[in-house]
């Protein structure tokens, strides 16, 4: 397994909990990464386009799309609810969290909204640590459970954060049908996670 | 916002390697490209988490809940997919 990400990652996790970059820096910080992000779609956007064989299973795949991002979402929500039952969290909480499928900004803040500070700290560690798992451990989740399970697993970051390990891990075939999985699950998320969260907190407070 | 100009970006690129907009060169190294790109990303989203000074330090109690949903959903999320994906390539 590369153990680099893993090694960069504690390294920029160590120079930002030691304060070793100045504030006005750290405050560009959010822009640069989302710069990355923008580098990094068109470095993936150029891998895939001069691939010819890729538009080719690209057909293939787009019955899929839905299909995976649904029952993706599904197994999300059937893991929040056995959460539940194993470590003593409400319902409401621990289902709403893991429907938030690794958006943790989005789901940080509803939960914040409908519920309170606790929620949304759970919602945020909840989603930040499913985004980690999904990087890190990409190599071993492609092995066991394929490319739909990995762009499942993967749920909303499937389509930023999470794309290039995918690519890496899978190949560039699933480039397309990850984003478009992530896409539709970053839509839904801003809705599901209040929603469900007042629905189940309401019957059964 | 965000997600339309992503598309875009992505839409951008494919179009770049699809119609060899930009040199040979660079597009054939995209690959390497994507590597040191990740990797800074991976630098850049860590020194965020390291600024959440109270998320690193209360990772106790929530911390336990947290690390329960995120790998339970994130295991039975891939697992189900995979068997249903699977049956209903096999009809």
């Amino acid at each position: 397994m590369n153990l680099k990400p893993l090694l960069i990652l504690t390294t920029g996790v160590i120079v930002g909990y030691l304060n070793l970059i100045p504030e006005s820096l750290i405050q560009l910080n959010s822009k640069a990464i989302k710069a990355a992000l923008f580098a990094l779609f068109i470095a993936i956007g150029m891998d895939m386009g001069k691939d010819d064989k890729l538009w080719e299973s690209l057909k293939e795949l787009k019955g899929s799309v839905i299909y995976i991002a649904l029952t993706g979402l599904m197994g999300s929500l059937m893991g929040g609810a056995l959460a539940s039952l194993l470590v003593n969290i409400p319902l409401s909480t621990s289902v709403a969290s893991a429907a938030g499928s690794g958006y943790y900004s989005i789901t940080t803040l509803m939960l914040k909204e409908v519920g309170g500070p606790e929620q949304a700290l759970i919602g945020f560690i909840s989603n930040l640590l499913r985004e980690l798992m999904v990087i890190v451990g990409m190599p071993f989740i492609a092995k066991i459970w394929g490319k739909a399970g990995a762009v499942a697993a993967a749920g909303a970051t499937a389509m930023d954060t999470a794309l290039p390990f995918i690519v890496k891990s899978v190949g560039k075939e699933v480039g397309i049908l990850s984003f478009a999985s992530g896409v539709i699950l970053t839509l839904l998320v801003p809705f599901l996670v209040p929603t469900l969260y007042k629905i189940l907190s309401t019957l059964l407070p | 916002m965000d997600l339309a100009l992503f598309a875009i970006t992505l839409l951008s690129g494919i179009i770049i390697g699809k119609r060899k907009l930009l040199p040979e060169r660079i597009i054939d190294k995209s690959d390497k490209l994507l590597n040191i790109v990740i990797y800074t990303l991976i630098l850049l989203i860590g020194i965020e988490i390291g600024n959440y000074r109270e998320v690193l330090t209360s990772l106790g109690n929530i911390g336990i809940k947290s690390v329960t949903i995120a790998l339970l959903s994130t295991i039975l999320s891939a697992h189900f997919t995979k068997m249903l994906y699977e049956r209903r390539k096999r009809n």
